[in-house]
C-alpha cells in the first residue's frame, strides 16, 4: 500500500494564491479529513493531490513517485478520485462502474473476467447490485454518490481520494458511505483523503484531521488535537464549544450560539 | 452481459432494414425497377438488361451507396460531437463544421477552376467538383471553425450549451455568409456550387464515391473505438482525467475524426443538415447513451434517413429533384426547436 504526500504545494488562482506553500500527508490504514471553512481551497488541496490540476509549486508524492513524473493512467491505477460530480447521465449503472476499469485495460481493449468480477464486487460493496441496468439519471441523488464510490472502487486503488462524499446523502446514507470509507482504510488498508464538513462526523471516522484555513494548514492531527475550541473559533470565525460526545468519547463541537432568550 | 442480446439483435434488424431501403431505393426514379430485377441486376450484372445494368449500377448504386456512407458519418460524427460538448443539441452542423467545410470547399472549388482557367488544366475529376483538393479544403475549414466555436462554448462558462448554439449559429452565418460573397463573385460558377451546397445526392459517380469513402468509413470506425473516451468524457473534464484518460489527446483524435468524417461528407454532398442531430438521438432511445451501441446505431439510422430523404427528394416532385439537404432542414428544424424548448428547464432561462 502506498501513502500520498503533497510537498510545499502552491496553487494560484487568478493570481491569487489559494494555497501556500502546503504540506500534507497520508498514510496506508488511515482516513485523513480535510476540514476548514467554505472557500479555503479544500477541493483545489485534493485536486492537486489526484493531479487533475498541476500545483504551480511543489510535488505530490505517491509512495516514492513524484506524480508529475507519471502518465494520467499510470496514477488512475494507484490513485482514484471520486468528486462531487453529479453524473445525470443515461448510461447504466454498471456502464458507469465499468469505466473505472480504464486505467488498467486501456480504453479500447474489452473488458475481461478480471475486470467483471471487480466490476461485481464494487457494485456489491455499494449497495449497488440491484440497480446495476438502471440508469444512473433515474437515481436519486445519494444513488449516484455511491454509482461515482464504485466506479473509484473499480480502479482498484491504493490512494483514494474522496470531495465531500456525503453530500446530498440523508443521515443513513451518510453514514453507509463513512462506514464504508473507513472500513477501506481499516480493513483494507487503503490510504483514504476526503473532505468533510461536519466536524463531528470527521472526528468519529477520521483517524486524522487537517484543518485548512486561509491557504495553509492551521493543524493536524488526531481529531482531539485537532478539533479545539481555539482552533475552531479562529479558522471559522466564531465562537465554538468543544465537549467529549457522550456516547463515542470523540470531541463534540457545538457552535455557541448568542441568544436573547437563554 | 444480459442486455447485450438484444441490442445486437436491435442492430442487426436496423443493418437488414437498411439494405432492404437500398434495394428497394434502387428501383425508384423515373424508370421504376422491381426489387427483384434490382437484386438481379446487382447479383448478377453479366446477365441483366444493358439499361438496367446502366440504371442500377452507374447511376443509381453509387448515389446510393454514398448517400448512406454520408448518413452514417453525419450520425456518427453527431452522436460523438454530443459526447465531445456534452451538448444534446450538438451536431456537425450546429458546432459549425459543415459551415466550415462548405467555405473552404467553396474556395478550392472557385479558386481551384481560376486556377484551371489560368493554367488550362483541371486539378481532375470531372466538371465542376474537381475533388482531389475539395476534401482537403472542407477538412482544414471545418477544423477551424470546430476550433473556434470550441474555444468560445469552453470560455462561457456558466450556460455552455448556450453558448456552443449561439456560438455555432453565430460563426456558420459568417461562413455562409462569405460563402454567397465568393459564390456572386464568381459568376461563372454560382449555379453549380449553390445546388451543390444545398446538399444535393443528384449525379453522384462511382468517381465522388471513390473520392470520399476512405474517410466517411475510417472516420466512422475511429469514432466506434473512441467510445470508452467518449463515455469517460461525458462526466467532463476532472472525471475523465481521474479515469486515467489522456484528455488532450483524447479530444485531439475525436475532433480530427469528426471533422474528417463531416468534411468528406459536405465535399461529396454539400450540407446535408440535422441527420447527425436526429439519428443519435433516435439512437439513444433504443440503444442507451453508452457510445459503443450508441455510434454504430446512429450510423446505421442515419444511413437510413439520407437514404429515404433523398427518395422524397427524388421522387415527390418528379420529373424536378429537390436538393436532400432541403428535405432534411425542412424536417429536421422543427425537430431542434422540440429539443431546444424541451432542454429549456436545463438551460435555467440562460436566454
Amino acid at each position: 500500500m502506498t501513502s500520498i504526500r503533497g510537498d510545499e504545494l502552491t496553487f494560484a488562482y487568478n493570481g491569487d494564491d489559494v494555497l501556500q506553500r502546503l504540506t500534507i500527508e497520508a498514510h496506508p490504514g488511515q482516513v485523513l479529513a480535510i476540514i476548514g471553512p467554505n472557500g479555503v481551497g479544500k477541493t483545489t488541496l485534493l485536486r492537486l493531490l489526484a493531479q487533475t490540476l498541476a500545483p504551480r509549486e511543489g510535488h505530490v508524492f505517491l509512495g516514492e513517485r513524484d506524480l508529475a513524473d507519471l502518465s494520467q493512467r499510470a496514477v488512475a491505477r494507484d490513485l482514484a478520485l471520486a468528486p462531487q460530480e453529479d453524473p445525470a447521465t443515461s448510461l447504466t449503472v454498471a456502464e458507469v462502474v465499468a469505466l473505472g476499469r480504464a486505467p488498467h485495460r486501456g480504453w479500447l481493449l474489452p473488458l475481461n473476467p478480471h475486470d467483471q468480477a471487480v466490476i461485481e464486487a464494487a457494485l456489491a460493496r455499494t449497495g449497488l447490485a440491484p440497480l446495476r441496468e438502471r440508469r444512473v439519471s433515474a437515481l436519486s441523488g445519494g444513488e449516484r454518490r455511491r454509482v461515482v464510490l464504485a466506479r473509484a472502487l473499480c480502479q482498484e486503488p491504493h490512494v483514494l481520494l474522496l470531495d465531500e462524499p456525503t453530500a446530498y446523502l440523508d443521515l443513513r446514507y451518510q453514514t453507509q458511505v463513512l462506514h464504508l470509507v473507513a472500513d477501506l482504510a481499516h480493513r483494507d488498508g487503503l490510504t483514504v483523503v476526503l473532505t468533510l464538513h461536519d466536524l463531528n462526523q470527521a472526528a468519529l471516522y477520521a483517524d486524522r484531521l487537517a484543518l485548512l484555513s486561509d491557504g495553509a494548514l492551521v493543524a493536524t492531527g488526531a481529531p482531539d488535537q485537532v478539533l479545539t475550541a481555539d482552533n475552531l473559533s479562529r479558522a471559522y470565525g466564531l465562537p465554538v464549544q468543544v465537549s467529549v460526545h457522550p456516547i463515542y468519547g470523540t470531541p463534540l463541537v457545538t457552535p455557541v450560539i448568542d441568544t436573547p432568550d437563554r | 452481459m444480459k442486455t447485450h442480446r438484444p441490442h445486437l439483435l436491435w442492430l442487426l434488424l436496423l443493418t437488414a432494414l437498411l439494405l432492404v431501403t437500398a434495394l428497394l431505393s434502387l428501383g425508384l426514379g423515373a424508370v421504376r425497377l422491381s426489387p427483384g430485377t434490382v437484386l438481379r441486376a446487382l447479383l448478377r450484372p453479366a446477365e441483366a438488361d444493358r439499361v438496367v445494368r446502366t440504371i442500377v449500377w452507374d447511376l443509381r448504386l453509387p448515389r446510393i451507396l454514398m448517400g448512406m456512407l454520408i448518413g452514417c458519418g453525419l450520425a456518427a460524427s453527431g452522436a460523438a460531437f454530443q459526447g465531445l460538448f456534452r451538448n444534446p443539441l450538438a451536431d456537425p452542423f450546429v458546432v459549425g463544421a459543415s459551415g466550415g467545410a462548405s467555405l473552404g470547399a467553396t474556395l478550392a472549388i472557385v479558386f481551384g477552376a481560376r486556377w484551371a482557367a489560368v493554367t488550362g488544366t483541371a486539378l481532375g475529376g470531372s466538371g465542376l467538383l474537381a475533388l482531389g483538393p475539395v476534401p482537403i479544403a472542407a477538412f482544414v475549414g471545418a477544423l477551424l471553425a470546430v476550433g473556434v466555436v470550441y474555444a468560445i462554448a469552453e470560455s462561457g462558462g456558466g450556460a455552455p450549451v448556450v453558448a456552443l448554439v449561439l456560438a455555432g449559429t453565430a460563426l456558420s452565418t459568417l461562413l455562409s455568409g462569405i460563402v454567397s460573397l465568393l459564390m456572386t463573385t464568381s459568376d461563372s460558377h454560382f449555379q453549380a456550387t449553390y445546388a451543390w451546397l444545398l446538399g444535393g445526392l443528384s449525379g453522384r459517380s462511382w468517381w465522388h464515391l471513390s473520392a470520399t469513402w476512405p474517410y466517411l468509413l475510417l472516420g466512422t470506425l475511429a469514432l466506434w473505438l473512441l467510445s470508452r473516451p467518449l463515455d469517460a468524457l461525458s462526466f467532463g473534464e476532472e472525471t475523465a482525467q481521474s479515469l486515467g484518460l489522456a484528455i488532450g489527446k483524447a479530444r485531439g483524435l475525436i475532433v480530427v475524426a469528426t471533422t474528417l468524417t463531416t468534411a468528406a461528407a459536405v465535399a461529396a454532398a454539400g450540407v446535408i443538415g440535422f441527420v447527425g442531430l436526429i439519428a443519435p438521438h433516435v439512437a439513444r432511445l433504443f440503444f442507451g447513451a453508452a457510445h459503443r451501441r450508441l455510434i454504430p446505431a446512429s450510423a446505421l439510422l442515419g444511413g437510413l434517413l439520407v437514404l429515404l430523404a433523398d427518395d422524397l427528394a427524388r421522387t415527390a416532385w418528379a420529373p424536378l429533384e429537390v436538393p436532400v439537404g432541403v428535405i432534411t432542414a425542412v424536417l429536421g428544424a422543427p425537430f431542434f426547436l422540440y429539443l431546444l424548448k424541451a432542454r429549456q428547464k436545463h438551460l435555467g432561462g440562460g436566454l
